[in-house]
């Protein structure tokens, strides 16, 4: 009886321990492999966001180098921050990745958060007189722009890819589906807003325009109405435009100092080019007697360019082109070479 | 008894064998992935080094410091040969200012016909030397004060 | 016997196995070695290349007259009646983009062929030699009008 008991014992033990062998060798190449899988699926989210990255900076340089253009661009569905300080730190990052791309130089408007599937880009030049750089602004189908009695070069330049609303109160917005709303008071004060724009998960602002100056509103604590945040001078229309794309007043700044920073150096060149330009000619006079019609204007904006690009509200009223513009006019006329 | 202990070892042994084995390939085939992949990513190092050069010589070309104008109106193709001079030292001042737009190369253009002057606009090597990559880019080097255009090269080394 | 069959079996088992992972790994080995290296600058900075050499010498002064390469041809292409500091438009045209190519193309080993041509007719002797194999072209970049029939300037690059 003993004899026959013993196998069956035996062979009762050696199944359950190949079965507990099997079940660890199993878990372990099981734990192997599916480690090794998310291991790859987040190597490939990385190598994705990277590429968009890149790509987006591509994008973002063509379509700078395109003044006057508006463009739709398909991307995946990510969302990019955009930071631009009090301290001149500017960059853009994809969220929920460390990639970031450092902006010191690009003049970009754009609210803080841009998402989707479809970014619309604009650029414009930033002409003053002469071509200093393009102002590229970004949007978001999920960002609304409402106009609120705008002047009739806005009305006609703004790009309907935004969808603006043009409209003369808030009455009637649908708010369905949207992140943000930017609301841009033309000479008008900003108004209490209705309760579909009071929800906690709706992103409003609002910028007042008047000649000059541009004042930025952020809503009050209860959501109903706005408070200023600040005021400060624009010079042209592509400043202004920038106002309205921008985040906040310190976005706003922030970007502006770069383009002053930049008007500066340009500036500077076309000094010394001028300068070149009227001593050559006082060595090889001609016969409409051109060395006597350079009058050195731009040096003033050199000087200017450089105050603006440490504080914005202190100089920009002393930016004064129509001297230039005169200048160069002058130089048409008597067949001149011409300073820009 | 004897032989069943040993019939058992021998399948012991042939099931762990057949594991070693199997280990052996998966670590085998992950060096051997884990190579190719870091081939893959040189290559790609080295062409988005390439099209940061390609990238480069295109953002000169259209730069308010350097291009033509007449009137404002852009001249493309073009650089203005007394912008070159000031920009020159205008550059070289903010130099900061210009990484981002050239990054770690030397930015140098030179006049073919009808003279032979050169302009160094930038220059920014990497700490260690491990070459360049050059891309050389006919432009037109426009004199406003003669009205006349040369027969220029702008010459883009991007460093490694 | 039995016990022979089994064996065998696994053994056969293994060894498809291995040929199997074998295969894996030429099918991958091959798709390696055989991969083309991306030539995305070579497409690129040549095509560029080609056009904007031909841009660039069209729009350069000469010292014939402060006429232009372009006039030059131009002028080539109507008779070449032009007096310039070495003999007429078409042998100072030639001269000047020789001179060019050889300080451009020619120190950068870029083999080039470079025909200007009316209605395949040739306006001055091509310059270089035919691309044998792999070329890009300056085309359809730079076709100069004149009052017979365009003007076809046509920069192929080798390699």
């Amino acid at each position: 009886m003993d004899l026959i008991k013993k196998p069956k014992t035996k062979a009762q033990f050696s199944i359950q321990f190949a079965w507990i062998f099997i079940l660890i060798a199993g878990a372990i190449i099981l734990i192997f492999f599916i480690s090794l899988v998310y291991k790859q699926k987040e190597i490939s989210e990385i190598k994705l966001s990277a590429t968009v990255l890149s790509q987006i900076e591509t994008i973002l340089t063509g379509a700078g180098l395109s003044p006057g253009t508006v463009n739709l661009i398909d991307m995946p569905e990510t969302q990019m921050n955009f930071i631009c300080d009090a301290e001149g730190f500017s960059e853009f990052s994809i969220k929920g990745t460390s990639l970031t791309k450092a902006t010191p130089v690009q003049v970009v408007f754009a609210p803080d958060t841009v998402q989707g599937k479809r970014l619309i880009t604009w650029a414009l030049s930033w002409d003053t007189p002469f071509k200093v750089t393009n102002f590229l602004y970004l949007s978001d189908l999920n960002t609304k722009y409402i106009l609120i009695n705008p002047n009739y070069e806005v009305e006609k330049d703004f790009p309907e890819e935004f969808e603006p609303s043009i409209k003369s109160s808030l009455d009637g917005i649908q708010t369905k589906g949207l992140n943000k709303i930017r609301i841009v008071y033309f000479n008008s004060q900003p108004d209490m807003l209705p309760e579909q724009m009071q929800s906690r998960n709706l992103d409003v602002s609002a910028i007042q325009v008047t000649p000059g100056t541009v004042s930025f509103y952020k809503r009050t604590k209860d959501r109903q109405g706005f408070e200023l945040e600040g005021s400060i001078p624009y010079i042209d229309m592509p400043s202004l435009y920038g106002a309205i794309f921008s985040q906040d007043l310190t976005f706003y700044e922030c970007n502006m100092k770069k383009a002053f920073k930049h008007l500066n150096h340009v500036s500077e060149i076309y000094a010394a080019r001028e300068s070149s330009i009227e001593d050559y000619f006082l060595t090889h006079p001609t016969v409409q007697d051109c060395h006597i019609y350079y009058h050195n204007k731009i040096q003033d904006l050199v000087s200017d360019s450089a105050n603006c690009s440490q504080d914005i509200r202190l100089c920009i009223s002393s930016i004064d082109v129509g001297a230039i513009k005169d200048n160069q006019e002058t130089l048409i006329r008597k067949s001149c070479p011409l300073i820009y | 008894m004897k032989i069943s202990k040993k019939t058992a070892q021998v399948k012991m042994f042939e099931t762990i064998a057949v594991l070693v084995v199997f280990f052996v390939l998966i670590m085998f085939g992950f060096m051997f992935y884990t190579k190719i992949q870091k081939g893959s990513f040189e290559e790609a190092r080295e062409e988005n080094l390439i099209l940061k050069a390609i990238d480069t010589s295109q953002k000169i070309s259209f730069l308010p410091e350097f291009q033509c104008s007449r009137d404002n109106i852009q001249e493309e193709n073009c650089i203005d040969m007394l912008k070159l001079d000031a920009a020159e030292q205008v550059i070289n001042k903010n130099k900061l200012d210009y990484v981002e737009t050239f990054g770690f190369s030397r930015v140098y253009i030179q006049e073919v016909y009808p003279s032979q002057d050169e302009w160094n606009l930038y220059d920014l090597p990497k700490q260690e030397d491990k070459g360049k990559i050059s891309t050389q880019f006919p432009i037109s080097l426009y004199n406003p004060l003669t009205d006349t255009y040369s027969f220029g090269v702008l010459f883009v080394d991007n460093y490694r | 016997m039995k016990n022979y069959k089994k064996s065998q079996t696994e053994i056969m088992g293994l060894a498809i196995i291995i040929i199997l992972v074998s295969l894996a790994m030429l099918f991958v080995i091959q798709f390696i070695i055989l991969k083309q290296p991306s030539d995305i600058k070579k497409t690129f900075t040549h095509k560029e290349l080609a056009a904007n050499t031909v841009n660039t010498l069209l729009s350069t002064t000469t010292d014939c007259r402060e006429l232009s390469v372009s006039q030059l041809l131009n002028d080539c292409a109507e008779g070449g009646y032009t007096r310039c500091p070495v003999g007429f438009s078409c042998d100072y045209v030639e001269i000047v983009i020789q001179e060019i190519l050889q300080q451009t193309l020619e120190q950068w080993s870029k083999q080039h062929y470079l025909t200007v041509k009316i209605n395949n007719e040739e306006v001055i002797p091509p310059l270089g030699d035919p691309c044998k194999g792999e070329k890009t072209t300056s085309s359809p970049c730079c076709i100069l009008p004149t009052s017979y029939a365009p003007m076809k300037i046509n920069l192929d690059i080798c390699g």
